[in-house]
């Protein structure tokens, strides 16, 4: 497949929507433009539309570290990959406080001293398991919302939905709705790795669904079995048959819905079962874990232009109650490992300027710890690779202000993260997929 | 061609069984709809190996023990409530890796599944692979672990709104003291100077251990109708409307939280008869119900687990503590990728059709008696199109069992 067989309409609509100019990046400023605020770290995002509660920022970020990474590719060839570190990611210990007395006084078993970790600005230093991506990775401190929750699930459901206070009523997921801007004649625009459909995923018109691995594949695609190919017309019969009434016991206006959607699901499983069947074999240098098997299979979809936007993978589990130093470390380890390698791969056949890697997490971890664990918390860091300013950027959350459960307070609001992955990298205007006033943080994309 | 009493025989199966078998239909369309009621609430749980023998990283015992139930002809709702309350009160190998532990709790929901809720959820609170699984485990009261008292109340008994974060705490303080013995079969051991001395106030009364906590969220005015409700919408496909919540909801807690009045209200309802097909049928379900159809039980060259996990549904390995989440996301793509592909490995044995009149007769071995005319379609122009006997009857069984139909329940 023709690696620009979607793009030219795609810049055609976004020009439509007055979203982009040919070649000019479709967030305000551009690469060029200074950091907004204090410091080189920049504050928070303008607080437009700022309501009481909104969060407030805190110590502003030192100077990011590394090098500018390569330029980013056109705008209609951007792919977005959100990993999901499910649980709830400990940013304390993904950017870590090392240079605050505060952070050793209150996590006396979890502390790691500065020569456990990379450097990354005054008082500051990250994960030792990142280093492989530290180059070109950029952190955006204290993400998170003006009045959080402590269930997973009610958080889990605001990021899925891009819904930061639980009240804006949307009933499909942030990705789902940038989707739905993206979507042309491609099979599948949106792709969660994972086992069953993920709600970040829900669209209203794009199709968008999940694929754990290719493994069964064969019961689908491929030319090894004649009788496949009759199974196939008689999967087309059944998905076609979408506008005639079903008889029977699926007559009722529900079951006739859901009979739909089974149809829907069985007609795109065939459209892109194609694709699938003739993607690229992976490239080598993956680690054998969870996130490496992931990021190989996202590999072989972008180098085989499966025409997919937006890869969700969920990963993890971070919800490290007990134990955590170990599997907190262990996970960044691997996470790290396949990122470089993902790069790598990328970069060989000339796509690292076509995908940004976004990470999002529910929640982060309670401030002081629990033994060796900790409890749910408030905000947290987000990780970016790829076409990204490297460094620390936002805020740096505050150990001396914490709200009355001991968490971190946000300085950047989620919606304006999610306004950058949208907007910023990939030009579908906030304003369309996201509740008004989020803002793109002009800092963190190398575009 | 199919009359009225099969159908509504087969779609009662369906709904009562995990994983129905053909025969079954003719034995309830001789007896009649009442009796098979009686039977699905009646039927003796079948048998369950206890957990010695099962190593104790021996997942596929595990995994083929439970698929051996429930797929079982005898199978009725004392499995599927078994099923239902794993999704309910879940545990994950993520941190509850020892398996002999794994099959103690799925014992302890089977002997509960139609029994008392507050026996169940009294059991479950210090069970092994619970306690390690929401971190009681080695939670002393000084600085209590938070995790389990929250889900408690937000996922098990009473749902959001109903408790504050001051009786998460408490909770967690009353909860403290219970730890696993990792190194000695994961016994579970009460340490006395790790508990609360005094009480502690928990949703507006007085509490010092787990069995109070356990009775004060039993006894919450939210907990019966939080209960029936899910049970309902998992039987009947649909959430009930207020006024039935509050029925099942009153009903339940006047019976003392027993479970087989409700589940027995729930079934003899007009609702469940109802032929209309409500909700997806689950990837357990489908995999249970898939391998009933084909026959295929036994020697294949995957273990159960690889079925569960390419399904999408593997048990004890809920995405996370909220289970597996309902809803038409099983109508996607993936699952008709995912379960076309695994008809093709089960490699259905034509002889469980014979020779005639195949495509009534794979319809029946599903259970479908009542299909959209797409779908009959389909089969019939397979039927004609395939001349190896081998290959039409899986070509047959495809499509049957990714019809829309069968994907429903």
């Amino acid at each position: 497949m023709n690696a620009n067989r979607y793009d030219r309409r795609h810049v055609l609509r976004l020009l439509a929507l007055g979203a982009v100019s040919i070649g000019v990046p479709a967030c305000r400023g551009g690469a060029d433009a200074a950091p907004a605020g204090s410091g080189a770290g920049g504050s928070p995002p303008p607080s437009t539309g700022a309501a009481a509660g909104d969060p407030a920022p805190a110590t502003p970020a030192a100077t990011p570290i590394g090098a500018l990474a390569g330029g980013a590719a056109p705008i209609a060839e951007r792919i977005l990959v959100v990993v999901e570190l499910n649980g709830g990611n400990d940013g304390l210990a993904t950017v870590i406080p090392v240079g605050d007395g505060r952070y050793r006084d209150l996590r006396p078993q979890l502390a790691v001293d500065g020569s456990d970790a990379l450097p990354f600005g005054e008082g500051w230093a990250l994960n030792a398991g990142l280093a492989p991506v530290a180059s070109r990775l950029a952190a955006l401190q204290g993400v998170g919302v003006a009045r959080p929750d402590l269930s997973h699930f009610a958080m889990l459901s605001r990021w899925w939905r891009g819904d930061p206070e639980g009240d804006a009523g949307y009933d499909s997921g942030f990705l789902g709705r940038c989707c739905d801007v993206l979507a042309g004649d491609e099979p599948v625009t949106g792709l969660s790795l994972g086992f069953g459909a993920t709600p970040a995923l829900a669209s209203q018109k794009a199709t968008t669904m999940s694929l754990p691995n290719l493994d069964l594949l064969s019961g689908f695609a491929g030319d090894d079995r004649p009788a496949l190919a009759v199974v196939r017309q008689g999967w087309r019969t059944i998905a076609s048959a979408a506008d005639a009434p079903p008889a029977g016991s699926l007559s009722a206006p529900a079951a006739a819905g859901l009979a739909g959607l089974a149809r829907q699901g069985l007609g795109a499983a065939l459209d892109f079962a194609d694709v699938l069947a003739a993607l690229p074999e992976a490239a080598g240098g993956y680690p054998e874990t969870d996130i490496g098997r992931q990021l190989a299979l996202a590999g072989r979809l972008i180098r085989g232009d499966a025409g997919v936007r937006v890869l969700h993978l969920p990963y993890g589990s971070f919800d490290t109650h007990d134990g955590q130093r170990f599997s907190h470390d262990q996970q960044m380890q691997d996470l790290g490992a396949a990122l470089a390698a993902f790069q790598r791969d990328l970069d060989t056949d000339g796509y690292g300027g076509r995908v940004l890697v976004a990470t999002t997490s529910e929640f982060g971890r309670r401030v002081p710890a629990e033994l060796d664990g900790t409890d749910h918390g408030g905000a947290s860091v987000m990780l970016l690779a790829g076409p990204v300013r490297a460094g620390r950027h936002g805020a740096d959350p505050s150990l001396a202000d914490l709200d009355e459960h001991d968490n971190l307070r946000a300085t950047v609001n989620l919606r304006d993260y999610y306004a950058t992955l949208a907007e910023g990298w990939l030009g579908v205007p906030a304003e369309s997929v996201l509740p008004a006033g989020a803002t793109v943080i002009d800092e963190l994309l190398a575009l | 061609m199919a009359d009225a009493l099969e159908v509504e025989v087969a779609h009662l199966l369906r709904r009562v069984c995990l994983g129905p078998y053909p025969s079954q239909v003719d034995r309830w369309r001789a007896e009649g709809v009442d009796r098979l009621l009686e039977w699905a609430l009646d039927a003796a749980p079948l048998p369950s190996d206890p957990e010695e023998g099962i190593g104790e990283d021996d997942y596929d015992a595990l995994l083929n023990g439970w698929i051996r139930q429930l797929r079982h002809p005898e199978a009725a709702l004392h499995e599927r409530l078994t099923w239902f309350w794993h999704g309910h009160l879940t545990t994950s190998t993520d941190k509850a890796s020892f398996v002999p532990a794994l099959w103690r709790q799925q014992r302890l929901l089977r002997r509960h599944a139609l029994g008392n809720f507050r026996d169940l959820l009294r059991d479950i609170t210090t069970d092994a692979a619970m306690l390690v699984y929401l971190d009681g485990d080695g939670s002393v009261a000084d600085a209590p672990n938070e995790n389990f008292s929250r889900e408690l109340m937000e996922l098990f008994t009473l749902g959001r709104g109903n408790y504050g974060e001051a009786d998460v705490r408490a909770g967690a303080r009353a909860l403290a003291g219970w730890s696993v013995d990792t190194e000695d079969g994961w016994k579970v051991r009460f340490t006395k100077d790790d508990a609360m001395t005094g009480t502690v106030s928990f949703l507006g009364r007085e509490v010092g251990d787990a069995d109070q906590v356990v009775d004060a969220v039993c006894d919450h005015p939210a907990c019966a109708p939080f209960i029936a409700a899910k049970l309902h919408t998992h039987l009947v496909g649909v959430a009930p409307d207020e006024a039935r919540t509050a029925e099942l909801g009153g009903l339940f807690a006047a019976s003392g939280l027993e479970i087989k009045p409700l589940v027995t209200a729930i079934v003899t309802h007009p609702s469940f008869r109802d032929p209309t097909l409500r909700r997806p049928r689950y990837p357990a379900e489908w995999l249970a119900a898939a391998l009933a159809a084909t026959g295929s039980v036994g020697e294949h060259d995957h273990s159960d687990q690889y079925w569960f996990e390419q399904i999408g549904q593997r048990p004890f390995a809920p995405p996370n503590v909220g289970g597996w989440p309902g809803g038409p996301r099983w109508l996607s793509a993936s699952s008709s990728m995912a379960r076309a592909g695994l008809v093709a490995q089960m490699g259905p044995d034509p002889a469980v059709v014979g020779p005639v009149e195949q495509v009534t007769a794979v319809l029946r071995r599903c259970l479908l008696f009542d299909v959209s005319a797409s779908t009959r379609t389909a089969l019939d122009n397979a039927a004609r199109a395939i001349e190896d006997d081998h290959e039409r009857v899986l070509a047959l069984f495809t499509l049957a069992l990714t019809s829309p139909e069968f994907s429903l329940l």
